[in-house]
């Protein structure tokens, strides 16, 4: 570190923290659909990442198509692009859990061989019906600017963008969880599928819908991440694993842990990777994490209830 | 108004309830009586359709045959259920466990009696299910079960790990909820002297056997006592 000047240290931190908050960003989306598949339904899904490629391949696909036949739309087409992303990530995610998942409620284990096997089956279809390059979406001109809040430190507006977007999800996530009738419905469900439905709840129905839904927040993260990176068969692994972490680290079933240890890996993984090479970034990392679960063993933020 | 007619249910290869008969009047208490493992609560998972019973099994309910419906359409037929244990939801808060209860009521907004009769539950209403002891939780489970609008509650066991001075209360409260809402209520219980004071007819079930019955005015304690010792 002894190269830089206080001022530049001072601006790397500052774009290495906003570049950690993007990740964050794409953290707490994919860690969004784990906490209610993973933290509420106690299913493994190991697939969650092929969701989120899922949804990136929509927006590419989808801004190819636009940028081909209605150039005049290309400033627009992403009011359109991430809901297409949530749908087509819902409408599978929908048909999986009717076809898989469902049969298999009660046996982690099962869930996390059978899920996996299902990653591969998505990604060989992605490298099949799309291609194994490496594929970017084409995005308007807006979101490729930069904001200089000072003459050293640039913050692309992609980064804003992803984190407005995050919040306005986050938030309506957790306004549909706790106000709905459909997201009361989900976390009862989730808590005590037999007493549920002896209280008059549809449980198949509604386990239908909350994995759909898991994997259409997935497919929003998908959409996302295009602005910041190409998208690949396998591009989501990268994030699977992290995102897990995030989910452990906080404490299942709290949201506000889902967010801290969010916030936590994100920036700290984006500031540790400048200083060092990336895989001694993750490795201090991982071991800063087990620390933390040895003495925090259910997380940080998990609750405490009489059961 | 509901009607019971040859319910055989088991595990497996195994039937624990065998051929079982059953009439319930309108506004009836009726106490199922019988040690444990006997099959009470096997009956009444069964009656709400946790689990299944056999093709010649008759479940009626106000005219309506529901042995082969699932559990959430029980519910609307006008069964309600409240478990062993209670089985709240301890993440959510008491109000959310009321409101999951409103599934199938027309209006989705707690009806005010609920409060009149648990007061409790007003007062601790954003408080979690699984932080209320357990007496609270009891009444809490009984609120979430009355709200589905039901013809005919099952309780089970609802006296278990209960304060014996908030047992007497229960029984009070049980028949103000017949009366005030015209609905009968099957209890299954071990403690006599709560069904004694709650309950209208008793039943003993001993292997998945009903092996006696009797009216409230010429119950014989000592009898059912006998059958409840080990």
């Amino acid at each position: 570190m002894g190269d830089y000047t206080i001022q530049e240290i001072y601006s790397v931190v500052v774009m290495q923290s906003f570049s950690g908050l993007s990740l964050l960003c794409i953290f707490v989306l994919m860690g969004l659909g784990l906490y209610i598949i993973f933290g509420q339904m106690g299913v493994i899904n190991m697939a969650h990442a092929e969701f989120l490629v899922m949804g990136s391949y929509t927006m590419c696909l989808f801004s190819k198509f636009i940028s081909a036949n209605f150039p005049w739309m290309m400033n627009y087409y992403i009011i359109l692009a991430v809901p297409l992303s949530f749908a087509v990530a819902f409408g599978v995610g929908y048909l999986v859990e009717w076809l898989l998942i469902s049969r298999l409620y009660k046996r982690a284990l099962d869930t996390l061989l059978a899920t996996w096997g299902l990653s591969l089956i998505f990604q060989q279809c992605f490298r099949s019906f799309i291609g194994a390059r490496e594929i970017s979406a084409d995005l308007p001109d807006w979101l490729m600017g930069t904001w200089m809040p000072t003459d050293s430190i640039f913050i692309p507006v992609n980064g804003l963008v992803l984190l407005a977007l995050t919040i306005a999800i986050t938030v309506g996530l957790v306004l549909f969880m706790t106000k709905s009738r459909l997201g009361l419905r989900m976390r009862a469900t989730t808590q005590n599928r037999e007493m549920s439905n002896a209280l008059g709840v549809n449980t198949k129905m509604t386990d239908r819908l909350t994995f759909a839904l898991a994997c259409g927040i997935s497919g929003i993260a998908g959409a996302f991440f295009t602005t910041m990176a190409s998208t690949s068969p396998t591009a989501g692994t990268n994030y699977i694993v992290d995102s897990f972490l995030v989910l452990v680290l906080g404490g299942l079933g709290s949201l506000l842990g889902l967010f801290i240890s969010a916030a936590f890996l994100g920036i700290l993984s984006s500031v540790l990777e400048f200083f060092m090479s990336g895989s001694l970034a993750k490795v201090w990392l991982y071991l800063i994490i087990f620390v933390v679960l040895m003495k925090f063993t259910r997380g940080l933020f998990s609750a405490r209830i009489r059961t | 108004m509901f009607h019971v007619k040859n319910l055989t249910v088991g595990y497996g290869e195994s039937e624990v309830i065998r051929g079982l008969e059953l009439d319930l009047v309108q506004g009836e208490i009726l106490a199922i009586m019988g040690r444990n493992g006997m099959g009470k609560t096997t009956l009444f998972k069964s009656l709400i359709g946790v689990l299944g019973c056999t093709g010649q099994s008759s479940i009626e309910i106000s005219g309506s045959e529901v042995s082969q419906e699932p559990s959430y359409k029980r519910v609307r037929y006008g069964l309600a259920y409240v478990p062993q244990g209670r089985m709240i939801y301890p993440s959510l808060t008491v109000e959310d466990n009321i409101r999951v209860g409103l599934e199938t009521a027309k209006s989705k907004k707690i009806p005010s009696y609920v409060y009149e009769l648990f007061p409790v539950l007003a007062e601790m209403a954003k408080r979690r299910g699984g932080n209320l002891s357990g007496g609270q939780q009891q009444q809490l489970a009984i609120a979430r079960a009355l709200v589905t609008e039901p013809k005919v509650l099952l309780l089970d066991e609802p006296t278990e790990g209960i304060q014996p001075s908030i047992i007497k209360e229960m029984a009070r409260t049980l028949k103000k909820i017949r009366d005030e809402h015209d609905i009968s209520i099957i209890v299954a219980e071990q403690v006599l002297s709560f069904t004694l004071e709650a309950c209208d007819r008793f039943l003993v079930i001993e292997n998945g056997e009903i092996v006696h019955s009797s009216l409230r005015k010429d119950v014989d304690a000592e009898k059912i006592t006998k059958f409840l010792s080990v």
